[in-house]
């Protein structure tokens, strides 16, 4: 894991460049319509560059404001806090500030700019629906998305990151506890459960474990159209990959 | 044309030089992971030691007739603590671990103490430090097989010798271990 942090960091730096690359053109024809002139690109470079800037620094606390999370006292969440530390050591991370949020659906999304200004948020459904396994399981997966997609550049991410990062994320989960029953059965808790999430949206979907937007009857043609824009895999399709583990 | 010649082998000579200094730090950083990880599982032993006596004291004030299942557990984090070398101190610690277990199957029996807010707290630190050994342990030989195969394989093994890196042995438990532990009343 200490690798894909590097790599990560990489592909981060990509995605960092394309967002104000296009940020930069649309500040720039917007100013050029407003009559700029030639002053519209050096304009919109610092528009631009400004605000691509608040959002790498502010990802993590808006996300974590958007989904009415609050800090997590280790007196109070011991558990949840030895977990969180043991698979830091796992995976020689730092530890990440940990959150809980306030709601009887079982999720947890992570979130930061980097591993050092990571958040990790777990839902008060979450932690008494989950025995310790199978909360070490999610905890591991959530921490994998966070690896695989550090930054938070919210709608950039949720085209540039494929469905496909679940599933690795599931499996890097496994590589990491080398527990795959106490992911599997974890998954397949999140399947049964058929709570919603309150403060869901569509924007911060994508960092949940499992998507927090309500399940929809897969019938008629708008249902395959929507299936598109999923953000996740099925939770039958990640809990048939980690048996093939 | 023999400026040209001239500077594509001054490119390719920086971009070699470049390459080895990479290499030689990449070794260096594993060499210095492997040293971490290693000292990581010494800190999550200290920390079992040093939760034990609260937990005797805990258990103590509400089984005092467990005093034999007790003393076996104090005896064998004494062992351990007193342990030199790694076969000696990996053997010393599994033994405590057995002896742990011990003594929580003998709680079973005793409700109160099993509804006593500091026991559970005790329980809980225990488990997860149980698990933090296990996981240093774990990353310790990832760290080791990340060393080993840079090492081994071609061209960083050319740098081996400068970055002072050499093959380390992985941590492994006996055959004896990997059986489950027996749990003795």
């Amino acid at each position: 894991m200490f690798d894909q942090v590097g790599q990560n960091k990489r592909r981060t730096a990509l995605l960092i460049f394309v967002f104000v690359v296009l940020t930069v053109a649309v500040f720039a024809v917007v100013f050029y319509e407003m009559k700029f002139g030639s002053a519209a690109i050096g304009l919109a470079v610092v528009a631009a560059g400004t605000l691509s800037f608040i959002s790498y620094w502010t990802s993590d606390r808006i996300a974590l404001a958007m989904s009415r999370a609050r800090p997590a006292p280790p007196e109070r969440y011991a558990r949840l806090h030895n977990l969180v530390e043991g698979l830091c050591i796992a995976g020689g991370l730092p530890k990440p500030r940990i959150y809980v949020i306030d709601d009887d659906a079982p999720n947890a999304f992570a979130t930061g700019r980097n591993p050092k200004n990571a958040a990790i948020a777990v839902t008060s459904g979450l932690l008494a629906k989950m025995n310790r396994a199978e909360l070490e399981g999610v905890l591991a997966i959530v921490g994998f998305v966070l690896l695989l997609a550090a930054p938070l550049l919210a709608a950039l991410m949720q085209y540039a990151v494929s469905r496909n990062r679940e599933t690795l994320a599931d499996v890097s989960g496994a590589e990491l506890t080398r527990y795959p029953p106490g992911l599997i059965s974890a998954l397949e808790k999140l399947r049964d459960d058929q709570t919603v999430v309150h403060s869901h949206s569509r924007a911060t979907a994508h960092m949940w474990i499992e998507s927090p937007l309500p399940r929809e009857k897969s019938e008629g043609r708008l249902s395959r159209l929507n299936k598109m824009f999923d953000t996740h895999p099925p939770l039958e399709e990640r809990i048939a990959a980690l048996r093939q583990l | 044309m023999s400026g040209i010649v001239v500077a594509v082998v001054l490119v390719v000579l920086v971009l070699l030089v470049i390459f080895a200094i990479m290499t030689f730090n990449r070794l260096v950083s594993l060499r210095n992971r492997v040293d971490s990880a290693w000292a990581q599982i010494d800190v999550q032993l200290k920390r079992r030691h040093d939760l034990i006596p609260n937990l005797v004291e805990t258990v103590k004030g509400y089984a005092a007739h467990e005093r034999e299942t007790l003393e076996r557990v104090i005896q064998a984090r004494n062992l351990a603590i007193a342990a030199q070398g790694p076969q000696a101190q990996a053997e010393a610690e599994n033994a405590l671990s057995g002896t742990l277990k011990s003594l929580f199957a003998v709680t079973e029996r005793y409700p109160v103490l099993k509804a006593n807010q500091n026991f559970l707290q005790l329980q809980e630190e225990l488990t997860s430090t149980e698990d933090r050994i296990a996981y240093s342990r774990q990353f310790f030989n990832d760290s080791v097989q990340k060393l080993n195969t840079t090492i081994e394989t071609f061209p960083s093994m050319f740098f081996a010798g400068a970055a002072k890196a050499t093959r380390r042995e992985y941590f492994r438990t006996d055959e004896n271990d990997r059986s489950n532990v027996q749990v003795q009343f």
